[in-house]
């Protein structure tokens, strides 16, 4: 009996200790408030001709990082998480993208990928990424089959393909005076994208496309292509796919050579980059879908952005705001998924509704073109060089179904 | 084709030409006397650029005290790199020209370290336009088509008629002969490296303000100076202004016909001369010393 009063004690005791550790560890202060660490890896150039882009893409990155950081991160199953961003630069380099990508997953073991903008190094990348369960939210500007059996790479910029008709179908409205057009892009995937986007937009809307010029990266002698060009004297010229300090020369040249014209450059051309190469007085009334602080098309989440940005940096990046909102969309979709798993976190992204970015009201879509709901679509600016400032007047929104394509760009 | 067409097509070829003879000349003097392609050409023409914009753009300087600081600081950075680099490797001909490739390498890591690699823009030195007929030219480019003209002419004048000119050509005929007359040619051989420097240099300067400058703006001039050297002959002055004006038509006139794939007439010219003329228009035999 007393052998029995003994066991059923002991029984007690190490009951009690077990209850005792358990609440212990269900209610530990110490655990609830130290916060674990998200690792997020962004591959972009920081060197090199995308260099602008690059960097203004890791400042808008981080800067969209610590305002959710100071707002307490996010809370995944009771357990608290803070961002952290690991920055590589891939030199807007397929083959550097590799080398990025492959740091970052299998040495820094990050847990979502942002970038890269390079269409090549996406292209390079995704055979890594998609192997490996990556949720990449990407900003290439051309590409049209870059999510085309894609299972973990999403679009946040939207490309010419969808913006072009409603850019254009702006400029048709407001310049009707305008009818025939030559394309300059550079010869390379983004500027075959931009050139088809662009045309088939045009072409669709009735104008007249009377050819389609191409230029090697790093051309500084564009005398010839502008003297075919003013030999069918267009009413515009259309220079999306073009890069900056291309740009800055052609439109020079073609300045210097009498074409009167207008320029429209489906693209960002930030004036600051553009006038000292093209001269100030060449630049004036460029229309093109890059943004600025300026203008009365500006959203007011855009206004803040900018004061943000330039109150960290000191300058403004025209390119940045592109990229804020990935960050953003990242952190939405974790929330939604309540977890870290990528395949959880690419349905929640997946299954978004229409939510708020600082350009307006966003939503996924392209099912109907790419096969997934993984291209994002917000509305575009429309801007115009004034007074050597980026002006925006309008807000435009992106067609999800664009025109049939007629391959531009293989046309003899 | 119309008249406008074709007479602005001549204009910007004749453009186009000196542009390519200017960038050239350095290139042809350092093979006519060290036997040796410098591959770094388009990085000591880079310098150039970036020196006037330093001096003239940023300094606010005359335009024309930048071209002459460049020349002068490239003149001293060419001795500087022959007597360190190219004059112990000066009986290899192929280790001199990867010691060349090398230094390329290193001043445009060096210049985007340095000075970053945002493309930067020269202020123009002269502003409007010409018109020509029919035909519409910057005053920037006409400047350089007198100022094209001038080096390429003084330069073949110093060679011809002047004693440092002539002994430089003594050099690169026999060295072994120059020797044996009294000539140092050690010492000769760096000053052809030092003005072959300061050309680059002067081209280099010359043509920022019609484009831009940054690291890499001597990648792309240095690979069709190649290609008016090597018709040219290598090593022949003369050659390289014949080769010059040959390309530059050759392109113009294709890229103007047939877009941006006119860019290979000038690489099947290059083809089909060598295949006829292996030495080029006015090349000759050579040695190496």
């Amino acid at each position: 009996m007393r052998g029995k009063m003994r066991g059923r004690g002991i029984c007690f005791s190490v009951a009690f200790v077990f209850l005792a550790g358990l609440m212990f560890v269900l209610f530990s202060p110490a655990q609830a408030a130290e916060p674990k660490t998200i690792l997020i890896g962004d591959s972009n150039p920081l060197t090199g001709g995308g260099a602008y882009w690059g960097i203004g893409s890791k400042n808008a990155l981080d800067l969209a990082m610590d305002k959710c950081n100071k707002a307490g991160g996010v809370t995944i199953k009771g357990q608290q998480y803070l961002f952290k961003i690991i920055h590589e630069d891939d030199k807007y380099k397929g083959s550097e993208a590799v080398k990025a990508i492959n740091k970052l997953i299998f040495t820094d073991k990050v847990q979502f990928i942002v970038g890269p903008l390079g269409t090549a190094a996406v292209k390079a990348v995704q055979p890594i990424t998609e192997a490996q369960k990556m949720v990449m939210i990407i900003d290439t500007y051309a590409g049209p089959d870059i999510l085309r059996n894609m299972n973990y790479t999403f679009r946040a910029m939207v490309p010419p393909t969808h913006f072009a008709p409603s850019f254009f179908k702006w400029v048709k409205d407001k310049h009707p005076q305008l009818k025939t057009l030559i394309h300059i892009a550079a010869n390379d995937a983004t500027g075959w994208g931009a050139t088809n986007g662009d045309n088939d937009a045009c072409h669709a809307l009735g104008m007249k496309v009377l050819g389609s010029e191409f230029f090697e990266r790093g051309s500084t002698d564009f005398t010839a292509m502008v003297t075919r060009i003013l030999s069918q004297n267009p009413d515009f010229l259309s220079m999306g796919g073009s890069p900056p300090g291309e740009a800055a020369l052609l439109i020079k040249q073609a300045r210097e050579m009498g074409y009167k014209g207008r320029i429209i450059h489906s693209g960002m051309l930030e004036p600051s980059q553009l006038g000292p190469i093209a001269g100030w007085e060449n630049i004036e009334g460029i229309i093109q879908t890059g943004i600025g602080p300026e203008g009365p098309g500006v959203p007011k989440a855009m206004k803040q952005y900018f004061i943000d940005y330039e109150a960290k940096y000191g300058n403004v990046n025209s390119f940045a705001p592109y990229i804020y909102d990935m960050f953003d969309i990242l952190v939405m979709g974790i929330k939604k998924a309540n977890s870290l798993d990528s395949t959880k976190v690419r349905d929640a992204i997946e299954q978004m509704d229409e939510f708020d970015t600082i350009w307006g009201k966003a939503r996924w879509g392209g099912k109907e073109l790419y096969g997934n709901n993984h291209q994002l679509f917000r509305p575009t600016p429309v801007s115009i060089i004034k007074d050597k400032k980026l002006i925006c007047l309008e807000m435009v929104t992106p067609q999800e179904v664009p025109p049939p394509s007629q391959e531009w760009h293989n046309r003899k | 084709m119309t008249a406008q067409i074709l007479a602005q097509i001549v204009v910007y070829a004749t453009v186009l030409s000196l542009v390519y003879i200017l960038m050239s000349l350095g290139l042809t003097l350092v093979f006519s006397i060290m036997r040796m392609i410098n591959f770094a050409h388009g990085e000591l023409y880079m310098l150039g650029g970036l020196s006037v914009y330093y001096i003239y753009g940023r300094l606010g300087l005359n335009y024309w005290v930048g071209i002459l600081g460049a020349v002068v600081i490239m003149f001293f950075f060419g001795l500087l790199l022959e007597r360190t680099i190219f004059r112990p490797l000066r009986h290899d001909m192929l280790a001199a020209c990867l010691a060349s490739l090398g230094v390329g390498m290193m001043l445009q890591t060096g210049a985007l370290l340095f000075f970053g690699e945002e493309e930067k823009a020269v202020p123009p030195v002269v502003t409007g336009t010409f018109q020509l007929g029919n035909v519409s030219i910057s005053n920037e480019r006409l400047l350089i088509v007198l100022v094209s003209v001038a080096i390429t002419l003084a330069l073949i004048l110093f060679i011809k008629k002047s004693k440092t000119g002539r002994v430089l050509q003594a050099v690169a005929q026999n060295p072994e002969a120059a020797s044996l007359q009294g000539i140092n040619v050690t010492r000769m051989t760096a000053v052809g490296f030092g003005i072959a420097c300061a050309l680059a240099a002067t081209a280099g300067g010359i043509i920022a303000p019609l484009v831009y400058v940054s690291p890499y703006m001597g990648v792309e001039p240095v690979l069709k100076a190649f290609i008016v050297v090597i018709m040219g002959g290598l090593g022949s002055l003369v050659g390289a202004v014949i080769a010059g004006f040959v390309l530059g038509f050759v392109e113009q006139f294709s890229l103007t016909m047939f877009g941006f794939v006119g860019h290979i007439f000038g690489f099947i010219i290059i083809m089909v001369l060598l295949l006829f003329r292996p030495r080029g228009f006015l090349g000759k035999d050579f040695k190496v010393h």
